[in-house]
């Protein structure tokens, strides 16, 4: 039942750590695991660095004001620095500007990488706000505590996603298959 | 620390700035190890599990659900910890969490794995973070002038509904349920070999 591949840790295993993790930073930190949040915070410090007079006036960042002790921010710098403690400890870091799928798909152009990552960066975390949350914030912590909007938010996140991922891949290829030519999206079925 | 203080964007007046940092970052760094170690933060995996081929990252937030609800209720139960309700807005919920959708169909990344991405040298995953930002500052701009009336006011449910109450049973009940339900799923992945 192990589906370990690449040498990757059981994904059931690492889920149920990170569900008793979610109960510990509950109870010892009162705080929930989440995300998107400090998006929103990050955007009033920065809204405020160019215009501090728009962002006060900025009803939003009345609730989701910028805030230098703000747990979740050191939350995801703690991220940052799992994944890259894991990813030395397992061998698996790579310096890389584009994914495999991607570049096997779109090509290997950083640009173009760039442009649609930042394009769907600020729809996800646009959609996120509005939902109330992102998946780790609102859909497993929300369905930790058995709440009704974790289980819709976290349907619709997937709704959202199945569909537009089937729009961009369909036509290309199914599997990761190296590129025979870098500019041509596989038109096999 | 009291633990029966939860913030939901309220801040703990007890805790010192130096014990939120560490408290954060020592959270953040087992998550940060579990996802990458389980290659949750992989581009490939986020799509492969879009495209319906690949349930790896499924899997892993599904058991993180069940370990997690149960835990969580044992905190309740045994602790007597609570927690405030999450209200529900099904609007929200609907045109946010699609649009959700749609973006992490495009980009490939979630608010919390790109972090990972970036901790294992993704770095196209700043690109994620940067556009992210940037679709805060303009939700933040939207949200009260244009959204606020339609998106909140249709289908809310401010005071939040727990399943377990809705259906008027034990928390157990839906916990055990849902448990089953996802060793169900499990079992037969498994047998699909996704």
């Amino acid at each position: 039942m192990d589906r370990l591949r690449n040498g990757g840790l059981n994904p059931y295993i690492a889920g149920g750590l990170t569900g008793v993790l979610g109960v510990l930073s509950v109870w010892i930190a009162g705080k929930f695991i989440g995300a998107s949040t400090s998006f929103a915070r990050g955007a009033h410090g920065i809204l405020n660095l160019f215009s501090a007079e728009h962002a006060s006036g900025l009803q939003y960042f009345e609730k989701y004001f910028f805030k230098a002790g703000d747990w979740q921010l050191f939350f995801l710098i703690g991220i940052i620095a799992g994944a890259l403690v894991s990813a030395l400890l397992s061998r698996s870091f790579r310096w890389q500007a584009v994914p495999d799928m991607w570049r096997a798909r779109f090509g290997a152009s950083i640009g173009k990488r760039a442009v649609v990552a930042i394009l769907g960066g600020a729809i996800a975390v646009f959609g996120a706000r509005m939902a109330g949350g992102c998946p780790s914030g609102h859909g497993l912590s929300g369905i930790m505590q058995l709440s009704v909007s974790g289980f819709i938010a976290l349907i619709m996140f997937f709704v959202g996603g199945i569909i537009v991922a089937h729009l961009i891949y369909a036509g290309g290829e199914r599997k990761l298959t190296p590129p025979a030519g870098s500019e041509t999206p596989g038109g096999e079925q | 620390m009291s633990s029966s203080l939860l913030e939901m964007g309220v801040s703990d007046p007890q805790t010192g700035f130096i014990q939120t940092l560490l408290s954060g970052l020592f959270f953040g760094a087992v998550f940060g190890f579990l996802l990458q170690r389980g290659h949750i933060v992989r581009y490939d995996k986020q799509i492969g599990l879009l495209q319906l081929r690949d349930m790896t990252v499924l899997k892993f937030m599904l058991s993180a659900a069940v370990v997690g609800a149960a835990g969580m209720f044992l905190l309740h139960d045994l602790m007597f910890e609570t927690w405030p309700s999450r209200p529900v807005f099904i609007m929200a919920f609907v045109a946010g969490g699609i649009i959700f959708g749609i973006g992490w169909g495009i980009c490939g990344y979630c608010p919390g794995t790109l972090l990972g991405a970036l901790g294992e040298g993704r770095w196209d995953a700043v690109w994620a973070l940067i556009g992210g930002v940037a679709g805060s500052v303009v939700y933040a701009n939207l949200v009260h002038k244009h959204i606020i009336g339609f998106i909140y006011g249709v289908g809310a449910y401010s005071d939040g509904i727990d399943l377990h109450t809705v259906l008027g049973v034990n928390h157990w009940v839906v916990i055990a349920v849902f448990a089953a339900v996802c060793i169900a799923l499990f079992w037969w992945l498994e047998r699909r070999g996704l």
